[in-house]
Parts: C-alpha cells; structure tokens; sequence
C-alpha cells in the first residue's frame, strides 16, 4: 500500500482558498450572533430592572396611599361614632 | 484582532487541508466533506477557549472533525431509509465528479475502506494517512491505545487481502 499514490480524491480547483475564507466569514458570524446577544441580553436585564423597580415605586405609593386613607379613617368624627356603637352593641355601655 | 481570532487563523491557514482530506476519506463525497468542513471550523471556533494545552491541538481538531462526522452519519442514516450507509458511500465512490478514477489503486483502497467497521476506518485513517500516534488517536475516538493497535491491524489485514484478491 503506498501512501502516496493512494490518494483518488480530487478537489475543484482553488478550494482550499475558498473554504479558508469561508471558515474565516463563519468565525466572524458567529462573532456577529454573540455580540446581538449579548445586547439582547443587557437590555433584557434592563427592562427587567426597569419593571421591577415602577413594580416596587407602585407598591411603595399604594401602600402610602392606604396607610393615609386608614390613618384618616381612624381621624375621623365617624370613627368615633363606629366605636362608641361598637361599645354599645359589645358592652350594653352607654356613653 | 483578539488572541482567539488570531489562534483561530492559524488553524485554518495550517489545518484546513489535513482536515478536509480526514473527513474526505470517511465521508466519500466532496460536497459532504466541503460541508463538514466548515462546520466544523465553525465549532472549533466556537470552542476553541476550551483547548487550554496547544500541544494537544492536533488531537483536539481532528476529534471536532471525527464529532462532526460521526453526527453526519447518524443523521444520513436516518435520511436514508432502506438503504444502508455503506451503499450511499459506495455509489459516491462510484459516481463523484471529483473521483480521479485513473488512480485504480487509490480507487481499490479507499473501496476497501468501506468495507470496514465504522471503527476500523476511523483508526486506519488516523494512523496511515494522518499520521497520529495511538495516543493521540485514543484522544480522539475515547477508545484505549492497545484495542486501537488491534483495530489498525486487522483493518490492515483486511485490506492486504482485498487488495491481493484483486490483483
């Protein structure tokens, strides 16, 4: 078996040139679909971050919106009225 | 141009070649073998970070190569349906366009190949025409260098025979 005339296999002509630009194209598309990726990554991240902080800005103002309407609640002359019947019903009390 | 684009050339200027004519000689078809060997300079591309030790590099690409074949094979399998995957690469032997059929030896060899197991072929390949040592073979195809020593000599017994029949 000699090794050098063993060989049927033949190319088109100008081949290797071409599949070594090819190859090079590949390496740099790849290069392209990391890089979108990684953008489509950060801003991913930063609507996420985005959302979860107007999520928590909500949050914070409801919070505060019903603490005050509790607090008013509480304030108020028909509170006073709700208790002393509160009393009344629980206790037989008059006031 | 960072360290991994450069490292990168320097493969495909170097390894394009030997590659193409490895995967050339299991897969038959030029058309098959242009593929397979973009995708896979394609995947060494991709995974080139990993190879940290660069005297394993040669081993290394030619089992990203072997990897990328062996996927083809399965998946031709599947596309072939009746027939089998040693008739798709007979018939290729026999009717490529770029098959210098003059070069009755070459011709008579790499038809002897086809009549080996999948396993014997890749170590013939490895060893005769690409000159790899045993360790660096076991590298590739995850077999021990002592069954490889087997597998290349019978694959080399067997194809003695053939050739001797034929002549």
């Amino acid at each position: 078996m000699s090794k050098n005339s063993s060989n049927p296999f033949t190319v088109p002509e100008g081949f290797f040139e071409e599949a070594r630009s090819r190859a090079v194209a590949g390496a740099s598309e790849v290069r392209r679909r990391r890089r979108n990726a990684g953008i489509a990554l950060i801003s991913g991240a930063a609507a996420l971050a985005i959302v979860v902080a107007a999520g928590t800005m909500m949050r914070s103002r409801t919070a505060a919106r019903l603490y005050d309407e509790s607090a008013g609640w509480l304030a108020s002359a028909e509170y006073d009225v709700f208790l002393a019947n509160e009393l009344i019903y629980e206790n037989g009390m008059d006031y | 141009m960072d360290r991994v684009d450069q490292r990168f050339e320097k493969i495909v200027q170097e390894y394009s070649e030997p590659l193409y004519w490895h995967i050339r000689r299991l897969v038959v078809s030029h058309e098959d073998a242009q593929d397979l060997l973009q995708d896979t300079l394609v995947t060494v591309y991709r995974k080139l970070w990993q190879l940290r030790d660069p005297s394993k590099e040669k081993a290394w690409l030619f089992r990203c190569a072997t990897n990328v074949v062996n996927h083809f094979f399965r998946r031709k399998k599947r596309e072939l349906g009746d027939r089998t995957l040693d008739e798709y690469l007979e018939q290729t032997l026999r009717d490529s366009e770029y098959v210098n059929y003059t070069e009755a030896a070459g011709v008579k060899l790499q038809k002897g190949l086809l009549t080996l197991t999948p396993q014997q072929r890749t170590v013939f390949t490895l060893r005769y025409y690409d000159e790899l040592d045993y360790g660096e073979i076991a590298r590739i195809t995850g077999s021990k260098p002592e069954t490889l020593k087997v597998s290349y000599h019978n694959a080399k017994e067997k194809l003695k025979k053939i050739i001797e029949e034929d002549e």
